[in-house]
């Protein structure tokens, strides 16, 4: 645990939401403690497996008791053309024995095997809440396997009591700050190299936004972490820019980037026709080609025009429909803004996660329902909510899917577990379509009169 | 013994311990450790089910990890009891609290000196420690705390039947033995019964299970004639009651077996003076004639089988005892004595990557969704069962005991069979069209 120096992780004097943050409230960290009894989060081995899980060929070892690992190993919705085998899960399944002396031995052995047996290009080790407890030194031991192996053991310290998911994303990041990125070189580099970090390719979606690049010939260096591969990551140091996509938590590796490499990052979304064409222009300016500028500007345009002709048959069945939107982060108000594109009524958005700055924009576009902006609450706060404004659908993550079938209302999953992509031009077009989906199916008529029987004679 | 688990087979014991709480009426379990713990286990039970899933959790935190006292504890105790009435609360240890050696027991009486308000809610504490044991035995052991503590010294109540469960059955199973039982006028007491919290029977938004057994109904528990387990892990929790009231029992540790389903019947035909009901000799009959029809494709075939250990035993006694088909390979993820009564070529107490490396011969798995790896690889059939099934819609809602339950096995087992044989079990001879 001395490891784990949280208060520098939490240091992020240039992440949007810390600068919008009074001095003591930046002090207190990002993770908000979770209160006994009343919790429903994941713990930071959660989040640190976010981030990394998707690199898909390297071995991902869980050092802990089965909880960890045996209830959660392939649960993931990041989706891999390189490989299949982060699909894998390998633990030590830490037993009583090694409670009592120690599990180093047990980590080295481990990878021995997994080397032996699977041959990895490397083997991330995650310590959990137990065998941080037990004192295992875990970076001694992955040094001890990498020398003995040939391939990076790479620790990451992310026992899941020390805090949120998010903590755990940003854990992952110093992992990968540590000991991966600028351990290789890439075959050539071009002028339009970019990372794109926070971009899980959860359900597909950056397959989804790939093809704008393609078009506009910028290339994904290294993509942290979506449907990557172990080296990718290795060169992410020669890349011109960082692109950090939704994902707060990983500000701080982007900070770290540019602290070490001077590699300038900027944030985006690609939720929406214009949070996507916003996105899109920042790259190209920040990647300050006067050529590669006009043809954005172009493409994007393009793109929009295509894509309101193709959203006009869905607008006309949401038209006015009343959606509650309870998610986290940038997702809260990008997510608005998306759903505004297709002509809905937003009648409420979370802003657990959102900066003061975020909660201005979205003041201003709920200008006249204050009510709208739902500071904290749980699934009984999203069923009353839908109840006094007559929600028409709910869009959140699949944690709350029963909360809705229950209160028998029209549900979109659009959290991680979500099995459809919503990124994009395109991405807009399906969710279009789901929510029309789900909104008119017939099924929505039975659910209602489950009395029926009860009722007959 | 290895150092790697791969493909884990086992889940934890305080996944087990809450899924039997899931069963009981307005009954919260309280995992006791880090939120982590309890977010996995609601998220795999939640795609299981797709059902809202009631666990909460202490939440241990960096802090109160280290220091070790009883703020968390009592603090999610309070909250969970404010925020959602429940009638019974149970306590379940993770490997973070054990490891901190925390004295739960200690620490729920100090609860109950300093908040008398609670005393009406039995709260107990259940040690289900991850680092050892498996979903079973946090299941069972959660099961025989709560027969330790909750059944009363009654008179007897004419009629009444203790059913004990193992963590195996599904709704359709639950509601089959339910009938079962029923048609011979007795009234079961059924613990735990998920068939009524988790089969969609649930029509609004909860925070905590409705339905299921009730409390009133485990503290009637003492007054019943007798009591039945289904399933080897049940076996504990029927003697506790014989021990503690003299309640009979009948342990049944497959109810697929056809012997054992005959028995089964006969218990209950016995003990009321009632006659079988024709519906079931149907049924039975129906089965023979199934297998007889069926028996010629088992030739040359191997099944192997990769489940919690009182699972296994339920489908293996009616695969190899009345079907007659080799077992080629059983893997558990923790050990069990109900192992030593499984004839197959090979008993392994490990993970799904163990299944891998021996199923040459197989056609056939039988283990939950995660297996979809080896089957896919050997070519050969999963029959998705056991927790976590994500792929089948409907499953939970499937019959897989009694003469019905076999039906349901032996209609997939000897289609996939006849299926097999009849495209590859020949090659056409390159001579064949010569004459012609």
């Amino acid at each position: 645990m001395a490891n784990l120096d949280l208060e520098q992780l939490f240091n992020e004097s240039n992440c949007n939401i810390n600068k919008e943050k009074s001095e003591a409230e930046r002090k207190k960290g990002c993770t908000k403690k979770a209160k006994p009894g009343l919790a429903a989060g994941g713990c930071a081995f959660d989040g640190a497996q976010t981030v990394l899980l998707p690199v898909a060929d390297a071995a991902h070892l869980v050092h802990g008791p089965i909880s960890c690992s045996g209830n959660s190993w392939d649960n993931r919705g990041t989706r891999s053309a390189v490989s299949q085998f982060y699909r894998i899960g390998f633990t030590t399944d830490v037993g009583e024995n090694d409670v009592i002396f120690g599990g180093e031995k047990k980590v080295i052995n481990a990878c021995k095997e997994i080397k032996q047996k699977y041959n990895p290009p490397a083997i991330f080790v995650y310590s959990t809440c137990v065998t941080a407890m037990i004192g295992d030194d875990l970076d001694s031991a992955c040094k001890k396997a990498s020398v003995e192996l040939g391939i990076p053991v790479i620790p990451v310290h992310s026992p899941g009591f020390v805090g949120s998911k998010n903590l755990g994303n940003k854990l992952a990041g110093r992992a990968l700050l540590e000991h991966v990125i600028g351990t290789g070189e890439p075959i050539f580099t071009t002028p339009y190299d970019i990372n794109l970090i926070g971009e899980y390719n959860i359900a597909g979606e950056l397959w989804q936004v790939m093809p704008i690049f393609r078009d506009l010939g910028i290339r994904i260096l290294s993509s942290i972490s979506g449907d990557s591969t172990y080296k990718e990551l290795t060169y992410a140091h020669r890349s011109k820019l960082n692109v950090v996509i939704c994902s707060k938590a990983l500000v701080s590796l982007a900070e770290g980037m540019k602290q070490k490499y001077d590699i300038p990052f900027i944030e985006g979304s690609f939720y929406g026709m214009r949070e996507t064409t916003k996105t899109i222009l920042s790259i190209a300016e920040a990647l300050g080609d006067e050529d590669l500028i006009k043809r954005a500007k172009e493409y994007t345009r393009k793109k929009e025009e295509e894509t309101k002709e193709r959203l006009k048959p869905h607008i006309s069945l949401l038209r006015g429909k009343k959606v509650l939107l309870y998610t986290g982060g940038v997702k809260s108000w990008s997510m608005v803004f998306m759903l505004e594109e297709l002509e809905m009524e937003v009648i409420g958005t979370s802003i657990r996660k959102s900066t003061e700055k975020d909660i201005e924009k979205l003041r201003h576009a709920f200008e006249k329902n204050q009510k709208a902006l739902i500071e904290q609450g749980g699934a009984k706060d999203i069923i009353r909510i839908m109840e006094e404004n007559k929600g028409d659908i709910l869009l959140a993550g699949g944690r709350n899917m029963y909360t809705a079938i229950k209160g028998r209302y029209p549900f979109l999953d659009v959290n991680q577990e979500r099995v459809y992509p919503f990124a994009g031009y395109d991405g807009l077009v399906e969710i279009a379509k789901h929510m029309v989906n789900t909104i008119y199916s017939p099924v929505w008529k039975y659910a209602e009169n489950s009395l029926f029987m009860e009722s007959a004679l | 013994m290895k150092n790697a688990s791969v493909y884990p087979l086992k889940m934890s014991q305080p996944l087990g311990g809450a899924l039997a709480c899931l069963g009981i009426n307005k009954t919260i379990p309280i995992h006791h450790g880090s939120q982590g713990c309890t977010s996995f286990s609601v998220a795999m039970l939640t795609r299981h089910f797709r059902e809202i899933v009631p666990i909460q959790t202490t939440a241990l935190s960096e802090i109160a990890t280290i220091v070790g006292d009883d703020i968390n504890l009592h603090e999610a105790i309070k909250n969970v009891i404010s925020s959602r009435n429940p009638e019974m609360v149970v306590i379940l240890s993770t490997g973070v609290s054990e490891t901190r050696g925390d004295d739960v027991k200690g620490g729920l009486k100090r609860f109950r000196v300093k908040y008398k308000d609670y005393d009406n809610i039995p709260i107990l504490f259940v040690s289900t420690p991850d680092f050892k044991g498996s979903l079973e035995d946090g299941f069972i052991a959660t099961i025989n705390e709560i027969i330790e503590n909750i059944p009363e010294k009654k008179d007897k109540i004419k009629g009444q039947v203790n059913v004990i469960l193992s963590p195996f059955l599904t709704a359709g199973d639950i509601d089959e033995i339910r009938e079962i039982i029923e048609s011979f006028g007795l009234k079961p007491i059924i613990l735990p019964d998920l068939s009524e919290t988790m089969s969609g029977v649930i029509d609004h938004f909860i925070t905590i299970p409705e339905g299921g057994t009730t409390l009133e109904d485990i503290k009637n528990m003492g007054a019943s004639e007798f009591s039945i387990a289904v399933g080897f892990g049940a076996r504990a929790a029927v003697k506790i009651l014989y021990e503690k009231f003299g309640i009979p029992f009948y342990a049944f540790d497959s109810l697929m077996k056809i012997e054992d389903v005959d028995r089964f019947f006969q218990t209950l035909s016995l003990n009321t003076g009632k006659s079988i009901p024709k519906k079931y000799i149907k049924q039975r009959k129906q089965l023979v004639d199934l297998m007889l029809d069926t028996h010629f494709y088992y030739i040359n075939k191997s099944i192997s089988i990769a489940l919690e250990p009182s699972h296994i035993f339920n489908i293996y006694a009616f695969i190899k005892d009345n079907l007659g088909i080799n077992i080629e390979t059983v893997v558990s993820p923790s050990k069990s004595d109900i192992l030593q009564n499984i004839g197959a070529e090979q008993i392994i107490v490990g993970d799904l990557e163990d299944l891998k490396n021996n199923i040459s011969k197989s056609l056939i798995i039988f283990s939950n969704s995660h297996a979809y790896h080896m089957a896919k690889e050997n070519h050969c059939h999963l029959i998705r069962i056991g927790i976590p099934v994500f792929e089948e819609f409907g499953h939970f809602l499937k019959t897989y005991v009694s003469y019905k339950g076999a039906i349901n096995i032996l209609s997939q087992v000897a289609s996939i069979f006849f299926e097999h044989d009849e495209e590859d079990s020949y090659e056409p001879s390159p001579q064949s069209h010569q004459f012609l």
